[in-house]
């Protein structure tokens, strides 16, 4: 399978139909991301498809040198946000306090590294009971296995935060984990 | 899709609005240091807590918050770029801040201002001439003082102050100095900045420094 990056390429040398690849590849992964915003599965479905269109209309801004993944979360990321915050209704502007101040954290220096496939399988009964900014981070970290660097371009955040919040969102996980922990865990 | 040349262009509007911005900010920094060292407003930082009282007191905060505005814009138009939002938003906005007063003290070793103020002085300056000529005015109702020693008699000055506007602030004085104050230091002809208070018989001052301009 050819990685993205070479698709992308193609398409910005004038190939527009393999696009139609990375859609393929990435439908499935951003309707699951988005779930964390939206409950409706057709507004989902317009916000993926508005997400693929700016994808395309902006892909020759994309520096293929850069892994495309976590540019393609951002911007469904972004029209997730928007769409969350035109549902709301609410134009209140919040701040984000997590990355006002610096923190140092670094990826993997929390406690031992849960199963990971306990916790893709856990993550779903869990997740809607937690805040967005908890949720956001665990999809992207356990089921889409971005590390913290890309998380942190995905979420335009500084690095430290992504720690922060990963660990804060464990520790808000772990009850809902309990069963699926083995004891050694 | 949208061209490359696109994103180019848009990158350049980018870069070129931001290093606007911060020349803005850097040349309001440079203005405001320029007005200390001219006016002496600086020497109240080593007066004592009234002198740091005076100097807020005289500050010019709408500047200040004109400034914090302009970095504030600054850090969110560069917030796309990654070495910016990997960073917290206040080291951030910190490195822009020491990054305007390294620009503003590389501009104060310019005579931008100087030349400036001269063409405000002689009305040729199209915008911004009050500012510029307000540039080293006294502030007597806040308790600074500025003028040449005339006469020294044991702890009392007195000072002559003429800056050439003809009004109310132009004349003698008679400082008091404290006994905390080393008078043997000054002579006749030095230009003094003081930090006082009027009474009835002249002024009485906590802190006094030569003037050199």
């Amino acid at each position: 399978m050819a990685p993205d990056e070479d698709i992308v390429r193609k398409v910005q040398e004038g190939a527009s139909e393999a696009f139609g690849e990375l859609m393929q590849r990435y439908e499935p992964k951003l309707r699951r991301y988005g779930r964390q915003f939206l409950g409706d599965a057709d507004a989902i479905d317009d916000v993926v498809q508005e997400s693929f269109i700016k994808a395309y209309t902006n892909m020759k801004s994309f520096d293929t040198k850069q892994r495309f993944s976590p540019w393609m979360y951002r911007i469904a990321h972004n029209t997730f946000v928007n769409a969350l915050r035109s549902k709301s209704r609410s134009k209140i502007f919040s701040t984000d306090l997590d990355t006002l101040i610096p923190r140092v954290v670094t990826e993997g220096d929390t406690e031992r590294e849960w199963d990971e496939r306990e916790v893709s399988a856990a993550i779903d009964q869990g997740l809607t009971k937690l805040p967005l900014k908890s949720r956001e981070v665990l999809v992207l970290y356990y089921l889409e296995g971005l590390s913290y660097q890309e998380i942190a371009d995905v979420l335009a955040c500084p690095v430290g935060t992504v720690g922060v919040r990963l660990t804060r969102a464990r520790t808000m996980l772990r009850p809902y984990l309990a069963p699926h922990l083995h004891e050694s865990l | 899709m949208r061209s490359k040349a696109y994103f180019v262009l848009r990158l350049i509007v980018l870069l070129f609005v931001a290093v606007v911005v911060f020349l803005l900010s850097a040349l309001i920094a440079s203005f405001v240091l320029f007005n200390l060292e001219e006016s002496g407003e600086e020497f109240l930082l080593g007066f004592g807590t009234q002198g740091i009282l005076t100097f807020l007191a005289l500050f010019p905060w709408t500047l200040l918050i004109i400034d914090l505005v302009a970095i504030v814009v600054l850090r969110v138009l560069l917030a796309g770029f990654r070495a910016v939002y990997r960073v917290s938003f206040l080291t951030t906005l910190g490195g822009i801040v020491l990054a305007s007063m390294l620009a503003a003290l590389l501009i104060n070793l310019t005579p931008l201002h100087s030349n400036l103020r001269e063409r405000a002085d002689v009305d040729d300056l199209l915008f911004f001439d009050e500012l510029y000529e307000n540039v080293g005015n006294v502030h007597e109702e806040h308790g600074e003082f500025r003028g040449t020693i005339l006469l020294i008699e044991g702890r009392t000055l007195t000072i002559f102050h003429d800056d050439n506007d003809n009004d109310e602030d132009d004349g003698t004085r008679r400082i008091f100095l404290p006994e905390s104050i080393d008078i043997s230091v000054f002579e006749v002809g030095d230009e003094v900045y003081i930090g006082g208070e009027h009474d009835d018989d002249g002024i009485r001052a906590y802190g006094i420094r030569e003037f050199e301009r």
